[in-house]
């Protein structure tokens, strides 16, 4: 695929323009202005052409150690707020990476920069690794082509195609850097059994919304099996679990592993379970989910699928104290349920402090962050660390984190920060670990947020809980569009 | 040689350093450090004297300007060295604290206010004697004032670095050997100065000494350094200069020059500390429009959900169980299943309101945190790509409670959708929702003839409908049409949706519903612009947008009778009500027309519009009256407007708007 393009490329995509803007694919001439997109994509055209941040970027690449623009130095200097000249001159906070990771929080998180240069990634910080998806420009050839072939007109299936690809490349992007996986096929096992509760309907809402409830007289389940392939980018039904892929398991009101009279165990043998999502019929999305089953073929349902499976491989930790103690109230069954979705209530450093609630009482489904020297997470889980496994293959880890500033704001009073101004540095050292940081706040945005984060409001969280349920794939679908 | 024409070639100075200023000054906040834009101020400065005063020969030209905005807290001096077109900037804090204080010491400025002398910021140093000075002065009636050292009562000018440790050390007792050590210190090379901002000496004097000694030093061959601030007062004047001269002696001439260039530069710098007072306006106007909002939505929130909404829930009555009630209707015939099914039937009632009320309180939850979230953070940067029937709409249709009680007052509830629920009834007439794509060729088309119910079942058949809801309880549409918008803020930012909606709601039902209409049709059009032309302009970029249509079946826009949207010789019309800003031009809210006001504010929201232009009026708000909305929106430049009134397809009051689309994948390419 060549989605950016060489100098000598760019009139094969500049002739389609107008076309592509149809389509919602925007071709821009810088990065300062609009940047309100799903997926922002930096074309590394040379040294000469490049935006200030591709150029910091490049360096950091290169000489990690000295900035390639001065300014970008002070900037760095008056964010991390160091007024003390001796402290200055040794001050090892002050480097490009660092600035990278505050002035990347005005783009996109879904941001890729494609460029000729060699790059490798494995010697990439961390940091980096995680937040910039690296494509060579020989990737989308085939589409360069296929708009060369069709002069005339840039037809609506290739621009389609175009978009899902880049979904593709994202998702591939999370499994290898973020996950730090190998590259498999995802597979989406969507189980339907019947409603075991009457999700209620309230009666002003119009019966088109009503969820389809599958009625079997022997309480048998149904299944479907939805593959999304990275060798031909394409997703597909087939009939049953595929050896080798990635599960993501999803089944009404049931987990991966099942909790029957008070104990654990999987219920189902697949191979490789990553996610297990134990669904309502409450949830708004489920009418989505039932469609993009019926048609696959439909760009609406393949894009449902791929929002899916990115929302489902995201590993989440929540910080928060209210979400904290609605999670403390649930029954374990739904505890254990979300976590397997990979979502946890983070406590930071210890319970009680910092304005935080205690720990859940059966000491299951929640973890630890701590701030010493080192940024660690600390999961507890079933005995046999049962539900971890569905994070990640052993990599377990947080990729965001959500946390409440009032958490924060007592953090630093507690540790003498002092103003928050100083507690950006730690949040430098967090996302080192945690990439993705995004801070929460009931009362609108806070003027001393700190930088490098984003900011979502309380009630946007809130507005995913859903009973004993959250709805992940909304969450995940907010955060995305943060910019 | 043709003359000068002085006054010409300072207006050019004036257009020159107006519209680097202006640049300069947008710039600094995060993304230039201005530099080049001080360059050419500076440039302007010197072909200005170069042209107007060819003889005077400038040894050393330094340009400084604060190094942040004129907002009171600027903190750093940032003087630029031009050599050889080369520029190297060094801070300073000299000024930082309190520069009273320095003047204090340094410049006669107290004894000229003391004396009630013209408050004249001009200063120099020189190595000519100031008495012949002050005799030219005298005649001119003007005045340069310099760092004075009192010698057998005469004003002199410093004449070497000795001579100002010595003048450190007998007349500031307050300086130490410490602080004059490093003064000279940084004598030895002025780029030390680098990284230097905060030096160790108590004494404020020696930081303003030390700037005075970097330009002597950077200024080699001048014998007298003058500084000219541009604006007579120095804390205001964002920049200034000093020129470094060699001087034979003064003379009529040179005071002149220094007088006329004092002159020109206050004349280019009133413009834009007129720039600056019109920012700070602006800025305060801004907390205004700010507040002005937040008290419209916090009013209409009280008065829609507040004195409709939950007034009524508060007199709600209980469920209860009456085991007595129960005996006396059934009499002898009760038996224990009627009493459990009484008892289930109470708790399903019960169970139902439980669940509306904790929709109602998210919902209000959601609400005060939208309400906080525009007076914070109007501009939210991002948005969220949302159906709008399965993720905006539906929330808004399992607010049972808020739709039975928001129009109650009319006696109008919430359609109930019977044969999805298994039956049940409206406590009142139903107000009914309809959302509807509509084509290119319809969406102009008035719907003629007929009964309104027939025109809009008419108009379902000719759309995509992505719902119908008919009379006897049933619905009809197909989500698979479901469209995407970009909602700012994302959940949050529905809120601005339901706003205009429950406005819709009680305005039709306060002013248009009448007792023999039998239910309020609440109808949502969306045009269905496939090509994607519609477009919204918003400080010159161009955005994708829908445009929306949403009206009522009872208020009829009428010629003599009914509603007006645009104002005649008998009544105002809808329109330009919407047109009035919400605050006068102090900054105080205008108390009419809330529920408009707030319908402008939500459609603003959606649209990412600044404060500003949702506070603006007329035009700006509902746009040329030339042309509908969607020609508007269809214009190469895309539509400039927020909100319009319109007739409907059935003859009833509509508002029109547009919500962005979402905006998948941006490509930064050279």
């Amino acid at each position: 695929m060549q989605l950016a393009m060489n100098n000598k490329n760019h009139s094969t995509l500049g002739n389609c323009e107008a076309e592509l803007k149809k389509h919602s694919i925007y071709l821009l001439n810088d990065d300062s202005h609009t940047r309100n997109f799903e997926f922002f994509i930096f074309d590394d055209s040379g040294e000469n052409t490049r935006p200030e941040f591709l150029k910091e970027l490049f360096q950091i690449i290169k000489r990690p150690e000295s900035f390639a623009i001065s300014n970008h130095k002070d900037s760095l200097e008056k964010w991390l707020n160091n007024r003390n000249s001796k402290i200055k001159a040794r001050d090892k906070d002050l480097i490009p990476l660092n600035w990278i990771k505050i002035a990347i929080e005005n783009y996109p998180y879904r941001l890729f920069v494609v460029t000729d240069n060699q790059i490798d990634v494995s010697k990439l910080p961390p940091f980096i690794k995680k937040r910039i998806c690296f494509l060579n420009q020989s990737l989308l050839k085939s589409f360069r082509e296929s708009f060369r072939k069709n002069k005339k007109k840039c037809q609506r299936a290739i621009i389609s195609k175009m978009k899902e690809a880049v979904y593709f490349e994202y998702l591939k992007h999370i499994i290898i850097r973020i996950l730090g996986e190998e590259e498999k096929n995802l597979l989406i096992r969507f189980n339907e059994k019947e409603e075991r509760y009457k999700p209620y309907f309230a009666g002003t809402e119009p019966g088109i919304f009503k969820p389809v409830v599958y009625e079997h007289p022997n309480g048998t389940e149904n299944h479907k099996f939805f593959e999304i392939s990275f060798k031909k980018d394409e997703i597909k039904q087939v009939n049953n679990e595929i050896r080798d892929d990635y599960i993501l398991y999803s089944s009404r009101h049931t987990g991966y592993i099942g909790y029957n009279n008070g104990s654990w165990s999987a219920e189902r043998e697949s191979n490789l379970p990553i996610y297990s999502e134990a669904y309502s019929g409450s949830m708004t999305f489920i009418s989505q989910l039932y469609r993009a089953c019926q048609s696959i073929k439909d760009f609406t349902s393949r894009w449902f699928f791929l929002r899916y499976a990115e929302q489902a491989l995201i590993r989440i930790g929540i910080c928060d104290d209210r979400f904290q103690e609605w999670w403390a109230k649930m029954p374990e069954e739904s505890q254990g349920n979300i976590f397997q979705s990979k979502l946890t209530p983070v406590y930071l450093e210890d319970e009680r402090i910092y304005h935080q609630a205690g720990f859940p009482t059966n000491g299951k489904f929640y973890s630890v962050l701590k701030l010493g020297n080192e940024v660690s997470i600390e999961f507890h889980d079933l005995n046999d660390n049962g539900a971890i496994h569905l994070w990640s293959g052993g990599n377990y880890g947080l990729d965001l984190l959500i946390i409440h500033q009032t958490i924060l704001e007592h953090y630093a009073k507690a540790k003498g920060i002092g103003d928050l101004g100083n507690i950006n540095r730690e949040i430098l050292k967090i996302k080192d670990k945690i990439p993705f940081v995004v801070v929460t706040s009931g009362r609108g945005k806070p003027e001393n947020l700190p930088l490098g984060v984003k900011f979502l409001g309380y009630s946007n969280i809130q507005g995913c809980l859903v009973g004993n349920y959250i709805e992940k794939l909304t969450l995940v679908r907010q955060i995305m569009g943060i910019k | 040689m043709a003359p000068i024409d002085f006054d010409n070639e300072i207006s050019r100075l004036e257009n020159n350093i107006r519209a680097v200023y202006i640049r300069t000054f947008r710039v600094f906040g995060n993304k230039s450090s201005g530099r080049d834009e001080s360059k050419k101020v500076a440039d302007s400065i010197r072909n200005f004297i170069k042209k107007c005063w060819p003889t005077i020969n400038i040894q050393f030209f330094n340009l400084y300007r604060y190094g942040s905005e004129f907002d009171g807290s600027k903190n750093t001096l940032i003087t630029e060295v031009f050599d050889g077109g080369n520029i190297d900037s060094y801070a300073f804090d000299i000024w930082r604290e309190d520069l009273n204080l320095l003047l204090k010491y340094a410049i006669s400025l107290r004894q000229l206010i003391k004396y009630k002398l013209p408050l004249e910021m001009l200063w120099g140093i020189s190595e000519l004697s100031i008495k012949k000075l002050q005799a030219e002065l005298d005649s001119l009636n003007y005045i340069i004032c310099g760092i004075r050292k009192k010698k057998n009562g005469e004003l002199r000018g410093l004449l070497s670095i000795e001579d100002i440790k010595d003048y450190l050390k007998k007349s500031l007792n307050n300086i130490n050997n410490k602080d004059i050590d490093e003064i000279e210190g940084q004598l030895k090379g002025y780029k030390s100065l680098r990284g230097k901002r905060h030096l160790k000496g108590r004494n404020k004097i020696a930081r303003f000494i030390n700037y005075f000694y970097w330009v002597k030093k950077a200024s080699h061959d001048s014998n007298t350094i003058i500084h000219i601030p541009f604006s007579t007062v120095p804390e205001d004047t964002p920049m200034g200069m000093v020129l470094g001269l060699r001087l034979k002696t003064w003379n009529k001439q040179i005071i002149r020059f220094i007088s006329e260039l004092r002159s020109a530069c206050i004349i280019a710098t009133k413009i834009n500390i007129e720039i600056d007072v019109q920012k700070h306006k602006k800025r305060i106007l801004n907390h205004s429009y700010r507040s002005a909002l937040s008290a419209i939505l916090a009013r209409n929130m009280s008065h829609n959900i507040g004195s409709h909404v939950l007034a009524r829930l508060s007199n709600e009555k209980k469920v209860t169980f009456s085991l007595d009630k129960l005996v006396r209707l059934k009499g002898e015939h009760l038996e224990i299943e009627d009493v459990f099914t009484e008892i289930q039937n109470k708790l399903e009632r019960f169970d139902d309101w439980s669940n509306d009320v904790r929709n109602l309180l998210r919902y209000l939850q959601e609400r005060q945190d939208f309400l906080a979230t525009i007076s914070t953070d109007w501009q939210v940067g991002w948005s969220d790509g949302a159906y709008l029937m399965q993720d905006i709409m539906r929330w808004f249709f399992q607010q049972k409670l808020i739709l039975d009680n928001l129009a109650a007052s009319e006696e109008l509830s919430g359609h109930v959708y019977k044969k999805n629920n298994g039956g049940g009834k409206e406590r009142f007439k139903d107000i009914r929702f309809h959302v509807f794509l509509v084509g290119k060729n319809r969406w102009d088309l008035e719907e003629s003839g007929g009964h309104p119910d027939d025109k809009l079942l008419a108009r379902s058949r000719q759309s995509k409908a992505l719902l119908y809801t008919d009379a006897k309880g049933g619905c009809d549409g197909d989500l698979g049409e479901d469209i995407q918008v970009a909602i700012p803020g994302g959940l949050l930012g529905y809120h601005a949706f339901y706003i205009i909606l429950e406005n819709i709601i009680r305005n039709a039902a306060r002013h248009s519903f009448i007792p023999e209409a039998d239910h309020l049709d609440v109808v949502l059009e969306i045009f269905d612009d496939i090509d994607s032309e519609m477009k919204l302009n918003i400080g010159g970029e161009k955005y994708p947008v829908l445009l929306f249509r949403i009206y009522n079946n009872v208020g009829y826009i009428g010629d003599g009778r009914g509603i007006t949207l645009w104002k005649n010789n008998k009544n105002s019309g809808i329109n330009n009500m919407l047109g009035q800003s919400f605050i006068d031009k102090t900054g105080k809210l205008q108390r009419k027309y809330w529920g408009m006001a707030e319908m402008k504010i939500a459609s603003g929201f959606l649209q990412g519009r600044d404060v500003e232009t949702i506070a603006s009026e007329n035009e700006d708000i509902y746009g040329s009256r030339k042309s509908t909305l969607k020609e508007l929106g269809m214009k190469p430049e895309g539509a400039h407007c927020v909100i319009r009134a319109v007739k409907s397809p059935i003859g009833t009051l509509g508002y029109e708007f547009y919500v962005r689309k979402p905006m998948t994948i941006g490509i930064v390419c050279s």
